[in-house]
């Protein structure tokens, strides 16, 4: 079984997210010791031999967020355009910093992902898809095989995807911009039978560090998560963890 | 550097969430899979593996029956508490000690 990772970079009039992708796969490959594809447009490319393999599709580019094109819509192919038996999709803004994520390869379900997640040094609280309805799954990490129920599940991803306004309105979805955590959250209810079965979860937390919070490396393996709020400043050091960094300026002062 | 960063905006550093954040890492380091079965590894499975018999029956974070080998299991998973209580001590105290 062949085992790999895959980062989507797409760059918009704000953020490089290729840049980023070539630090994590950096990171994926010092950590965990795995190849690394990412899944690119050609205007976002560049010249770099970090990556095992380079796929270039279209970008689509009808989502928008934080006033830029935000192009987040290939994640539901994933299942077609990876090149492993056993896939790792990550976010290019999830901070690998110890080899925790070796461990879902062993997890015996065909499929998981975060449920469970938690802010440093922010009492936010898990997300739920709408105030009536149930808490997100995360896509920020996912670990899949090739199996019919996972070709399913991507399948039902796609589906809603191109058909988001019907699940927003539906679902009653906070806000109208795309998600995949949403798309991916009714996309393995519907598989699973409309329950949230446990061992498609990853059994530990998602930490998320707040859009507010800002990051600072002490040193590779060590940083220091700084929160204000209502004028106070608190801090906390973190070692041989790993992370999910909202803010993306702060990810990229990091990288330097 | 960030030293200087911290003390120019006098952020104070948070035991209370540096004792939880270290939970969540160390409680994650104590949850491992083997022979089959998702454990996370407490006193009381330890003191159970060591009292059960050599084939024994064992419900695992999945609520799955996974049939295990006793001996083997508790010599994996007592090795992976030592080392990690371990770790979690030896950041606990210094973190107690930070000011």
């Amino acid at each position: 079984m062949k085992r790999g990772v895959i980062l989507i970079a797409h760059n918009n009039e704000k953020i490089n997210y290729y840049d980023m992708a070539i630090y994590t796969a950096k990171r994926v490959n010092k950590f965990l010791d795995l190849p690394v594809s990412v899944i690119t447009d050609i205007n976002s490319t560049k010249n770099t031999d970090v990556f095992d393999k380079i796929i270039t599709v279209e970008p689509n580019t009808s989502n928008a967020r934080h006033k830029a094109v935000w192009i987040n819509k290939d994640r539901c192919n994933v299942f077609n355009l990876t090149p492993y038996d056993e896939t790792l999709i990550i976010d290019v803004d999830y901070m690998i910093n110890s080899k925790t994520l070796l461990k879902t390869f062993q997890l015996p379900s065909d499929f998981v992902c975060h449920y469970d997640s938690k802010y440093f040094l922010d009492p936010t609280v898990n997300e739920k898809i709408s105030n009536k309805s149930f808490s997100t799954f995360w896509a920020t990490v996912m670990r899949f095989r090739k199996t019919s129920r996972t070709e399913q599940l991507f399948s039902i991803m796609k589906m809603i995807q191109e058909n988001y306004k019907h699940y927003s309105t539906l679902y009653e979805f906070l806000g109208s911009t795309y998600r995949n955590d949403y798309a991916l959250t009714i996309a393995l209810r519907t598989v699973n039978g409309q329950l949230a079965l446990k061992h498609d979860n990853i059994p530990w937390k998602l930490l998320h560090v707040h859009q507010k919070s800002t990051v600072l490396r002490d040193t590779d393996i060590s940083y220091t998560i700084v929160h204000t709020q209502d004028e106070k400043s608190k801090f906390i050091t973190v070692s041989d963890t790993d992370f999910h960094m909202l803010n993306k300026k702060n990810f990229a002062d990091i990288m330097l | 550097m960030n030293k200087n960063l911290i003390q120019e905006i006098k952020a104070r550093f948070n035991h209370h969430e540096s004792k939880l954040y270290l939970q969540e890492k160390y409680i994650n380091q104590l949850t491992m899979v083997s022979q089959g079965g998702l454990w996370t590894i407490t006193p009381e499975l330890l003191g159970y593996l060591k009292n059960a018999e050599e084939e024994t029956i064992l419900i695992d974070n999945y609520n799955q029956p996974i049939k295990i080998n006793s001996t083997e299991l508790l010599k994996t998973l007592e090795t992976q508490y030592k080392t990690v209580t371990e770790s979690w001590l030896n950041e606990f105290n210094s973190v107690r000690e930070k000011r």
